[in-house]
């Protein structure tokens, strides 16, 4: 299997352009020079602007007299630009190239609190991370996502940064059932505890969707009840989902970030017409939980995050420990109920040089339902820190990774690494299971305070999976955007 | 239906694509000689880039961005019709009168301010006994004189070519030379102080220390209010006065090709500075080059490193790529016989050259601004270059004469690249139906390897065919092209091309005047 998922959002700064056309029209360089009191200043810079001229003994043709301006076209004394062969193909060709240029010109822009906003995580950015871009900046810019599950969807987002707040907005389509609308404001209250405050809203709709079922090996997962005769044990569906997020999060130590949260899920799933592969014709009617139907979620969740590295872009050593806890209860006469728990592990170890760095990672995340309520099946743990194929999901997960990451030129590392992941009902079951491995390699460009672009290429018994992101990394996303 | 759209779009792009090319048309104004960019504006904000954030820009951004737009650079838009770059705030030769206090040294003592410098870096701030701000910097102690030596040496350079430079002075000072008012500054004198014992220098560069006397640079700045690095590539927002962007500033250009002659490789935040000069509210920003003590091949020296070199330091990538990370690559250090100079030589390749981080408008420089540059370079007399090697007080007499000589060697190498990229003409006159042009090259015996052979096509102003193309061979250095009658044409494009074609042309736009030709502008 070969995935490939793009995401490239790009930007257009109005203000600057703006900024640039009031600049041009209102040039007080123009005016009333040599009119004032710097007169005798002029004639003195005039005499010695003529000896150095001298001193490069060009030829003129109006020698003597002296025009000031600032208007570029004025002191060029040129009233027609002259127009180069192939002038004309190559802003045909930069014309063509806007998107992706402006594209990655906003990749760039996407650290600091735009990426507040644009990370699917929750972070408080460090005071430095605050200062870029400046505050005052709007930028609109196209969006396009291609992945191998869903469809493509092709939008626009705008981005204004004022300061201590950051907003977002955002649409996108990939056609009449495939929509997106999704608003961020970001604020941060960068004081001796830096404070940050977080609301979204989400509504989209989406086709194309893929579930497997529970297990490992969905297949032979006695807890899939699939259909006989089933053409595929590979089910598609439609989700309809509104989100709402807020959550508040306190960096309390220059390592260590604390994160309260809530979200509010309306998920509503439905077969794809005219589909030979709607979960009702691929699993039993009424064995998977939630499909077709609605579920309606209230989460709460309470994370603590130690990170003692420099910088999670740029390869550079140092310990990463997470822990979250959270419980999930249906509203509006939903029965759903369950607990989520989990954390992750990470030890990164340089190498004969800081920027060799080798990197052992244990995620785990589980989920329980104490009441023994069903739970949706769109809620079940997943894997996105695989790099593998991430359909695998169950309600317990464990993902261990061993990255060997070296920089070989500024803000441009590589990367090998080998993932075993497996998921399971009980945590005891995991150890019994027979995990997943992908083995891989690729390469990074970023920032020092974030990544930019990954490509990376992981093989394993589910075949190949090869991956392009550009902009912010999506599979390290937190739980509150994964449902 | 997919067919024929697609041949509609294909031609359409051919047909955009092959649009007929034109020259410019100058308005036959006078040249502007000066621009008056110093109107009273508000106090622009300090910039304080995050550097982390800058380099990546700078490493990354830009040059994905670039690869992305096929358009070819604008020439430089701070230039005049001669193609010079008029005065301004960014430019101004014999400007040594603004450049502080009519350059004048430090008078000693100093008092040691607590605030940081202003332009960065590790400096020590002070005031000198007539209250005017310095930023006082020491040598390595394994490189006694170079950096100090760099620092004066290239400042004085760098303001002869017409760059507004803050001055800088190698003086000796000792302890009693600084005022310790307050509890703390003994020490912090003392440790500024221990990083550079004067030395009396052997040829051989040995060192003897000079009891209880230290050689510093001191730096006079800020010259007003220091307004933080100068943008590289957009214009300041909170300038006014501020109409180019600096991309396609050539006073910004030709760095690449003033720095590759100074040895200057790396462009740090304290370089290149803005300071708003006069009150606030009634000043302007002047821009300034400030700290250039990394010159002279002083920022570039590389020392024995055990351990040798996986990123940067001259590393190969893919060797540190394939080696994932571990394999050390052997560097060479800096020569020893001359501690006083650094990382410099005459061996310069002005092509290969270039600044680190990568500075965008000198990434952007057409052949026309080095050409310039290199025009620049060649105007500044012997007798400033042994001035500003006295004003760098090397100690060492066969340092400073083997710095002479590396000095004159990359300014011509420097030269022969730009004046190769180009056809190098100058016009002296129009007389007699004729354009007088002056071959820069023959004149200034520049050896370019090109033929000296040159095409001249005449033009309308619309890049049509006046006369056949004509062969134009030089007699010495002048160049004698014929003119067509005044009274059939406007507005003629005198354009030479090299025999080869593969340099810039020249052109010389002539306007109809009083029933002759007068030359209205130049393009390079």
């Amino acid at each position: 299997m070969v995935r490939v998922a793009v995401t490239a959002p790009a930007t257009l700064s109005y203000a600057r352009v703006i900024g640039q056309l009031l600049a041009a029209d209102d040039d007080p360089a123009v005016d009333g020079t040599l009119l004032d009191g710097r007169c005798a200043r002029a004639v003195c810079m005039l005499t010695v602007g003529l000896a150095s001229l001298a001193l490069a003994a060009p030829a003129r043709g109006d020698s003597g007299a002296v025009v000031a301006a600032g208007d570029p076209s004025s002191v060029q004394g040129i009233e027609r630009a002259a127009v180069e062969p192939g002038d004309s193909g190559r802003e045909t060709a930069a014309t063509l190239l806007y998107l992706p240029r402006k594209a990655v010109d906003l990749l760039f822009r996407a650290t600091g609190s735009v990426a507040a906003v644009m990370r699917d995580q929750q972070i408080v950015p460090r005071i430095a991370e605050l200062l870029d871009p400046p505050p005052g900046d709007v930028s609109v810019s196209p969006t396009l996502t291609l992945g191998g599950s869903e469809p493509p969807l092709a939008g626009a987002q705008v981005i204004a940064n004022a300061g201590a707040t950051t907003t977002r907005l955002a649409v996108g389509f990939g056609g009449i059932h495939d929509l997106l609308g999704e608003g961020r404001i970001h604020f941060v209250h960068p004081g001796p505890v830096p404070l940050a405050f977080r609301l979204e809203g989400l509504a989209d709709t989406r086709t194309g969707l893929a579930y497997l079922g529970v297990g490992q090996v969905p297949a032979q997962d006695p807890r899939n009840h699939f259909q006989h005769g089933a053409a595929s044990h590979q089910a598609d569906y439609w989700q309809q989902r509104s989100r709402l997020v807020s959550s508040l999060g306190a960096r309390l130590a220059k390592d260590v970030q604390v994160h309260a949260a809530m979200t509010y899920v309306d998920s509503r799933v439905t077969d794809a017409p005219d589909d030979s592969r709607t979960i009702d014709r691929v699993f039993v009617s009424g064995t998977v939980p939630g499909a077709p139907g609605r579920s309606r979620i209230l989460y709460g969740e309470t994370a603590l995050r130690l990170d003692t590295r420099p910088t999670a872009a740029r390869p550079s050593g140092g310990v990463l420990m997470e822990a979250y806890a959270g419980e999930a209860r249906g509203v509006g006469g939903d029965p759903t109920r369950f607990l989520r728990l989990g954390g992750r592990a990470a030890f990164f170890v340089p190498i004969l040089r800081p920027t060799n760095v080798l990197s052992v990672a244990v995620i785990l995340d589980g989920l329980a339902a104490p009441s023994g309520a069903a739970v949706p099946f769109t809620q079940l743990v997943g894997q996105p820190d695989y790099r593998g194929s991430d359909d695998r999901f169950d309600d317990v997960s464990y993902v261990v990774s061993v990255d060997y990451r070296w920089e070989f030129l500024p803000f441009l590392g590589a990367r090998i690494f080998v993932d075993v992941a497996a998921v399971g009902p009980e945590a005891q079951e995991l150890v019994d299971e027979r995990p997943r491995a992908a083995v891989g390699f690729g390469l990074d460009i970023y920032t020092p305070s974030t990544t930019l672009g990954e490509v990376s290429f992981a093989g394993g018994a589910d075949g190949v999976t090869a991956a392009l992101r550009i902009g912010v990394p999506s599979r390290f996303g937190d739980r509150l955007h994964r449902y | 239906m997919q067919k024929p759209l697609s041949r509609t779009l294909a031609f359409a792009v051919l047909l955009v694509g092959c649009a007929a090319a034109r020259p410019a048309r100058f308005a036959g104004s006078p040249a502007v000689l000066q621009v008056a960019d110093h109107a009273p504006i508000p106090l622009p904000q300090l910039r304080d880039p995050i550097a982390t954030l800058a380099l990546a820009s700078a490493y990354v951004r830009r040059p994905v961005v670039e690869a992305l737009d096929p358009r070819r650079a604008p020439d430089a838009r701070d230039v005049n019709a001669l193609d010079e770059v008029p005065h301004s705030s960014w430019f101004c030769p014999g400007c040594v009168e603004e450049s502080g206090d009519e350059g004048e040294p430090p008078v000693l003592p100093f008092r040691i301010l607590a605030s940081p410098p202003d332009s960065g870096g590790d400096a020590l701030a002070a005031v000198d006994a007539r209250g005017r701000r310095f930023e006082l910097r020491g040598d390595s102690p394994d490189r006694p004189g170079m950096r100090t030596a760099a620092a004066v040496i290239a400042s004085r350079l760098a303001a002869a070519f017409g760059y507004r430079t803050a001055p800088a002075f190698a003086i000796d000072v000792g302890l009693t030379d600084f005022s310790l008012p307050n509890t703390g500054d003994d020490g912090r004198a003392r440790a500024f102080l221990g990083a550079g014992p004067v030395t009396a220098g052997s040829p051989a560069g040995g060192a003897v220390t000079v009891e209880e006397r230290y050689r510093i640079v001191a730096v006079r700045w800020p010259i007003g209010l220091d307004r933080g690095p100068t943008p590289s590539n957009d214009r300041r927002h909170d300038d006014p006065n501020d109409h180019v962007t600096h991309l396609h500033r050539r006073t910004l250009r030709a760095l690449t090709a003033v720095f590759g002659w100074l040895g200057l490789g790396s462009l740090g935040p304290s370089v290149l500075r803005d300071t708003y000069v006069g009150a606030p509210g009634s000043g302007h920003l002047h821009h300034y080059l400030v700290d250039l003590g990394d010159a002279l091949g002083a920022g570039a020296v590389v020392r024995p490193h055990p351990g040798g070199a996986t990123v940067g330091d001259g590393a190969n990538p893919w060797v540190t790529l394939g080696s994932f990370g571990l394999y050390t690559q052997p560097v060479r250090p800096t020569q020893q016989r001359w501690l006083s100079i650094g990382e410099l030589d005459e061996h310069l390749s002005p092509a290969d050259f270039s600044l680190a981080p990568p500075f965008a408008p000198a990434d952007r420089a057409l052949p026309a601004d080095v050409y310039w540059a290199a025009k620049r370079m060649l105007a500044i007399p012997d007798g400033a270059i042994e001035a500003a090697l006295d004003a760098g007080r090397m100690r060492d007499a066969s340092a400073r004469a083997r710095l002479a000589e590396i000095l004159r060697a990359r300014r011509l190498r420097v030269a022969e690249w730009a004046f190769s990229g180009i056809v190098p003409c100058e016009p002296v006159r129009v007389d007699a139906g004729e354009l007088v042009l002056r071959d820069e090259a023959a004149s200034r015996g520049i050896t370019t390897g090109a033929s000296p052979a040159y095409d001249v096509d005449l033009l309308d102003d619309l890049g049509r065919e006046v006369l056949p193309r004509a062969r134009l061979t030089a007699t010495g250095a002048t160049l004698n092209v014929a003119l067509p009658a005044a009274e059939a044409l406007d507005y003629l494009v005198v354009r030479i091309t090299g025999s080869g074609g593969q340099r810039r042309a020249f052109e010389a736009h002539l306007r109809r005047r009083d029933g002759g030709w007068t030359i209205a502008g130049v393009r390079h």
